[in-house]
Formats: C-alpha cells, sequence, structure tokens
C-alpha cells in the first residue's frame, strides 16, 4: 500500500466531498436568562475592586443590607415615592459631579420631617482644604433646589481599608 | 388639714402641664407645692372654697396683658379656657425594618415615663406585604414569574389620659426623634362635655330612675369602657394587596 502523503490527502479530500455536503447553518447558544441588574461584572484580571456595600447583591437588601435611600414614601398607603424617586437621583448625580471620584459608593440619602441628610464616604482630595467648602457648597446648592434643609456627612476613608473585595 | 380638693390642687400645681402652658418660667414659683402649702397652713383649709373659683387663685392675667403675642400668653390671658383633655391617643408606627421600629418604641416608652404618662400597651398588627408578580427574563416567557413583596411592619403605642399640652410636647419630642424611613399616625379620643340641653333632659330621667336601672347603667358604663381599648385587630388589615397584582388574579 502506497502511504505517502499525496495518495492520503487524495483520498481524504474525496471522502470529505462525499460525506459532508457543504451547507450553511444559523448558530445559536441558548438564551442567558440570568438577573443582572444591580450586580457588578466580572473584571478579567479579578482586580476589581468593591465596598462591603457594593459587593453585596440585591437580594440581600433587607436581609444583611440595608437601603441606600430611606424614606416613607413606598410604605403602604403613604405615597411620594416616584418624587423622592427622582430628588435621589439629582442628589446623587450632584455628588458624584462635586466630589468626583472621590465617593467610592454611592451617598446613603435620610429623610426625616423637613431634613434630607446625606452620608458618604469619601477618599482624601488633593486638596484638603476644598473639602469643607464642597460640603457647604452642595449644602447650599441642594437646599436651594429642594427647598429644604440638607445636610451632608462626609467620612474621610483611605483605599486599602475601603476595599472589601475584588471580582 | 389636707383634704382631697387640696391635694389635687398640689399636684396641679406640680404638673408638667401648667409649667409649660404659662411659658413663663418667671411666675413658676407661684404654682410649686411649698407655697401652696405655706398658704394653707397660713388660712383656714377652706381658704380657696371662701375665695369662690379656684382658678381666680392661679390666675396670671393681670402679669401677662400686653406684654407678648406668643401662643402662652394667649393662654394665660384667659385662664378660664378649659384645656383639650384625652381619654387615650394611638400612636401607629410603619416601617420597613422590625428592629428600627422596636428600639424607637422603647424610646417613646422612656420619654413616656420620664413625663408621667400612663402606657397602656404596645401592639404588634401583622405586617402588610404589597405583593408585584412580574416575568422573570427581561421579554416574553410568561409561564416563568417573579413575586416580589414590600413588607411594612407596624406597631402601635397606647397612651392613656392626657392633657392638651403634654400631648403636644411629647408629640412634638417624639417627632423630632424619629428614625429615617419610619411613618407615623397618631388617633386622639378627646373628651367633651355633654351639651347643656341634652344633660338636663338627662338630670331629670335620673329622678325617676330606680335601683335596677341604676345597676343596668353602671353595667353598661362598665362595657363601654371595656370595649373602648384598642386591639390589634382595629389595626389589622389584608395580609396582602390586591393593588399591586399583576397578571393573577387572587
Amino acid at each position: 500500500m502506497n502511504f505517502s502523503s499525496k495518495y492520503c490527502f487524495q483520498k481524504l479530500f474525496v471522502t470529505l466531498r462525499t460525506t459532508n455536503v457543504p451547507n450553511r447553518c444559523f448558530h445559536v447558544t441558548p438564551m442567558c436568562a440570568k438577573a443582572t441588574a444591580g450586580r457588578y461584572k466580572l473584571s478579567k484580571m479579578n482586580n476589581k475592586p468593591l465596598t462591603y456595600d457594593q459587593a453585596f447583591k440585591p437580594n440581600m437588601i433587607g436581609v444583611t443590607k440595608g437601603w441606600q435611600s430611606s424614606h416613607t414614601g413606598h410604605l403602604h398607603d403613604e405615597d411620594g415615592a416616584y418624587e423622592r424617586m427622582y430628588e435621589d437621583r439629582f442628589i446623587r448625580r450632584f455628588m458624584d459631579g462635586t466630589f468626583h471620584r472621590l465617593i467610592p459608593s454611592g451617598p446613603v440619602i435620610k429623610r426625616r420631617c423637613n431634613m434630607i441628610e446625606v452620608v458618604a464616604p469619601s477618599y482624601t482630595p488633593r486638596k484638603l482644604d476644598a473639602l469643607p467648602f464642597l460640603v457647604s457648597y452642595s449644602e447650599r446648592m441642594l437646599s436651594a433646589v429642594l427647598k429644604c434643609n440638607v445636610k451632608i456627612y462626609i467620612h474621610i476613608v483611605y483605599k486599602e481599608d475601603i476595599e472589601y473585595k475584588y471580582i | 388639714m389636707f383634704d382631697s380638693k387640696i391635694m389635687a390642687v398640689i399636684h396641679y400645681g406640680r404638673s408638667f402641664n401648667t409649667i409649660i402652658r404659662r411659658g413663663i418660667p418667671k411666675f413658676i414659683s407661684i404654682y410649686t407645692p411649698k407655697n401652696v402649702i405655706e398658704a394653707v397652713s397660713k388660712n383656714e383649709s377652706n381658704y380657696f372654697l371662701s375665695n369662690g373659683n379656684l382658678k381666680s387663685y392661679f390666675s396670671t392675667s393681670s402679669f401677662l396683658l400686653n406684654t407678648s403675642s406668643d401662643s402662652s400668653a394667649i393662654i394665660a390671658e384667659n385662664p378660664d379656657e378649659q384645656e383639650v383633655l384625652y381619654r387615650a391617643i394611638d400612636i401607629l408606627i410603619k416601617g420597613h425594618e422590625k428592629p428600627v421600629l422596636e428600639s424607637y418604641i422603647t424610646f417613646m416608652k422612656s420619654a413616656a415615663e420620664h413625663l408621667d404618662i400612663t402606657v397602656d400597651g404596645v401592639l404588634h398588627p401583622k405586617f402588610i406585604a404589597d405583593r408585584m408578580t412580574l416575568l422573570k427574563s427581561k421579554h416574553i416567557y410568561k409561564k416563568h414569574r417573579v413575586q416580589y413583596e414590600m413588607r411594612t411592619h407596624r406597631e402601635v403605642l397606647q397612651l392613656k389620659y392626657l392633657t392638651g399640652s403634654t400631648a403636644k410636647v411629647y408629640l412634638e419630642y417624639i417627632q423630632r426623634n424619629i428614625p429615617a424611613g419610619v411613618a407615623m399616625h397618631v388617633h386622639k379620643w378627646e373628651i367633651n362635655r355633654i351639651p347643656e340641653h341634652i344633660r338636663q333632659e338627662m338630670v331629670k330621667n335620673m329622678e325617676n330612675m330606680t335601683e335596677e336601672d341604676w345597676k343596668k347603667e353602671s353595667e353598661n358604663l362598665a362595657k363601654l369602657q371595656g370595649e373602648k381599648r384598642t386591639v390589634a385587630k382595629d389595626y389589622q388589615e389584608f395580609d396582602t394587596t390586591k393593588r399591586f397584582l399583576v397578571g393573577i388574579v387572587m
């Protein structure tokens, strides 16, 4: 028998031609029905830092994790939930802008009576003098817009302390 | 010397209400029990009665006229005006977290103790669950659903026998210290006088009543007073609400 490479190739080519009829396929994988809301995506190198608050998934809210904003709007037989939501959205965006790259995870917003209390951890900024100015500035601006007393509590934290988990 | 009427006066002088109500600390010394006792010891035991009106002794209208336009001064100008009395006050608090409510209840209880307010009890009605049934996936697959629920826990603090001014002070103190995310409803039961024309008829009827009638009446009264207390069932609502249900009929 001839086992030369040329003969082999010829035979293989013939068999391919006969058995595998060339046709086009539409390739489909099973649907990804995973819950993704409120969950953080994994990074390639598993080096994405998360804070303690971010590390818990949303199904743990009310069990081991608290709420990011607490007010009476969403209780049974109370109203004003959606207004609070829009206000919260505004406050969050405002805080993100003024304390740019300083707040690791979203601020906690508490309401009682005519008062809004915003509590947020913050890294140390380049200029430490800027922090009290930013606090009072944002308090003034927010209270002017929301027409009520706003208090902002900033806790200075260090990166090593606040990184709870890497994913 | 200390007959029941005078003792009552001394108690009135010591109570928290009057001090708050007059609003001016300068004149508190007038109401302190020491002075009252001295007044009693100097004069005869029926000193107050001989004067005609009890309140004339305590009236401070001459001091306070045309001094200020505060609400306290206005009250003091006409001291004969009767204060609002409450038979009971129920304070209902709602929140998503039960431990928060419990700690707040202990706070309210201790505040009531310090102000000598009688706490009748604490009710724990069952929580309400607002349920929402939604699709599990973002799109289609109607058979697969998830049910979310929002629970509102509730607790009720029952207070007994308050005057209007104590109620005001106590409620304001409590409401200033309310934790975030907790709602409060206050139910008050006010005591009112029977109107004069009905009262006259009642007096007329009393003359015609026999002993059996009196017994019956007293039994009825006891029953009524027993019923007046609120129970957890009064605050019970449906365990689930249909309001938020989507797709499924309960």
